[in-house]
């Protein structure tokens, strides 16, 4: 009674695999038009300079896969660059976050706390980013060396000044 | 990388022209109907179209393609198959025209279509038409129909290559005597005989082996031939005999081939391609080695794809014919008993 009911099951099953199989094929492609299409739409956006409209689009992009590092990263380079420096961070430690064997991602988000002056923060990141950040990480460590003698002195003309009083 | 990324993406794709193409196979009759094209024709025309996509040959199917519309012009499911041969080679031109060509033909796709059209345009950088189409098409991607058609697309079953004859056809064809059995002379010594070899000789003597291909019925053989009337030529400092102009043509008619866009820019050669002789002495190029503006022309195009932004007309300067009576006469003759009917 058995037997004849396996054939039909493996039937079924290779059946069943093969249409999954397709139609995972076909929502691949058809994500991948999504993101082609949206692409375009962000370049013209661009070279527009329709701000808001381009940060729809990659919106839209990065709903489509959130987990995908390099899209957010994008963004966050976009809004960076037109000024929109704390949104651009929420981006760039997303990506950050995702992939944190990438330099580049380490070393956006150390660029975007420089810009909003947190300097002991983006030597994190440099130093996170590895050598390719080297430079950048010398220069704001030596920085934040000379802000930390600079607040040390400062206080200690105050302290000074205090006792004399 | 870029490939594996891209190879389930494409195979997906052509699942979708092939499936759409057999769609078209499956209503051949009414797509002959409107053109009473041979169907034969038409069907080894698809046939090899759709093993070249498969296969991965794009040029080839493309070229297939553009011959299968030649013959059915009115059908959009070669269209389809034409824009996505065009769309692997990154023909966006090419794309955009079939894209275009599928939404008048059948305006009830134009939604499916959209979005590939849209990014056709955008890559040709007509931003302004390219929006509202990319907007369409990630409206439509994910509207129900889509799901629906992608659905029935997905469980459609693998399209198979337009069958052969049955055997019973092909062996009464095998057995049919042909018409002219008498034997053919062998060639003898004798140079008395009108079948000697002297006579052959002398026979294959007086044909210029270089202008074999200069007759009106290898013309008619060419992938299109139009009508257009010229309409100026682009001026360059460095036109001369073997570097020529660009000509502006238009076309008022298409007597075989493909649509093509209006204006035809033609490669307006000066010689013959098979003599081997160079510019005559003195040659000089100016404005009066160029035609009439606004005369007609009969124009027969080699390929209907430009090189170097140019068509090439059959063996250069011989691909091209005063459009009088006479002429027409004989093209439409020789199409005439070239058409398979």
């Amino acid at each position: 009674m058995i037997f004849p009911a396996r054939p039909l099951s493996l039937g079924l099953a290779l059946a069943l695999s093969v249409s999954t199989l397709l139609v995972g094929n076909v929502s691949y492609a058809q994500n991948s038009k999504k993101v082609e299409w949206h692409r375009c739409l962000i370049s013209i956006y661009k070279s527009k300079n329709q701000v808001p409209q381009a940060c729809e689009e990659y919106a839209a992009l990065v709903n489509l896969d959130p987990k995908d590092a390099q899209i957010r990263f994008e963004y966050g380079a976009y809004l960076h660059k037109m000024g929109r420096v704390k949104d651009a961070i929420v981006q760039y430690r997303k990506a950050a976050d995702m992939n944190p064997s990438n330099p580049d991602y380490q070393g956006a988000v150390g660029d975007a706390l420089v810009s909003l002056k947190d300097y002991s923060s983006a030597v994190a990141y440099y130093q996170k980013a590895g050598p390719k950040y080297a430079g950048k990480l010398s220069t704001t460590s030596a920085y934040v060396q000379q802000l930390r003698q600079i607040n040390q002195y400062n206080a200690e003309i105050k302290k000074r000044a205090a006792e004399d009083e | 990388m870029v490939i594996e990324r891209e190879l389930p993406r494409l195979k997906t794709r052509y699942k979708w022209s092939l499936a759409l193409l057999s769609l078209g196979l499956a209503f051949m009759p009414s797509a002959f109907a409107q053109d009473e094209g041979p169907s034969v024709t038409l069907m080894k025309y698809v046939g090899k179209a759709q093993e070249a996509m498969r296969a991965g040959r794009n040029q080839e199917a493309r070229d297939e393609f553009r011959k299968a519309i030649g013959l059915a012009p009115k059908t959009p499911e070669y269209y389809i198959g034409l824009s996505d041969a065009c769309y692997a080679m990154k023909e966006y031109d090419q794309v955009a025209f079939a894209l275009q060509k599928v939404i008048e033909l059948n305006p009830a796709m134009k939604d499916e279509c959209s979005g590939e059209y849209g990014e056709a345009l955008f890559h040709l950088g007509r931003y302004d038409e390219a929006i509202p189409y990319l907007k369409a098409g990630l409206r439509y991607i994910d509207s129900p129909a889509a799901k629906a058609r992608r659905t029935a697309i997905a469980a459609a079953p693998p399209v198979s290559v337009p069958s052969t004859p049955p055997a019973s056809v092909l062996s009464a064809a095998a057995s049919t005597q042909p018409h002219d059995t008498k034997p053919i002379p062998l060639a003898t010594e004798n140079p008395a005989s009108a079948e000697g070899w002297h006579s052959i000789a002398t026979k294959h003597h007086e044909v210029d082996i270089n202008k074999a291909n200069q007759t009106l019925a290898g013309a008619i053989r060419c992938e299109g031939i139009v009508i257009a009337e010229y309409q100026g030529y682009e001026k360059r400092d460095n036109i001369n005999f073997f570097h020529p102009p660009k000509a502006k043509f238009r076309i008022t008619k298409i007597l075989k081939g493909p649509p093509l866009n209006k204006d035809l820019p033609v490669r307006y050669e000066f010689k013959e391609r098979s003599s081997t002789s160079g510019a005559p002495a003195g040659w000089k190029f100016s404005d009066d080695k160029m035609p009439a503006k606004g005369s007609p022309w009969i124009i027969f195009l080699e390929w209907c794809t430009p090189r170097d932004g140019m068509f090439d007309t059959y063996e250069g300067s011989f691909g091209r014919l005063p459009a009088d009576d006479e002429n027409l006469n004989k093209v439409y003759a020789e199409l005439e008993k070239h058409s398979n009917r």
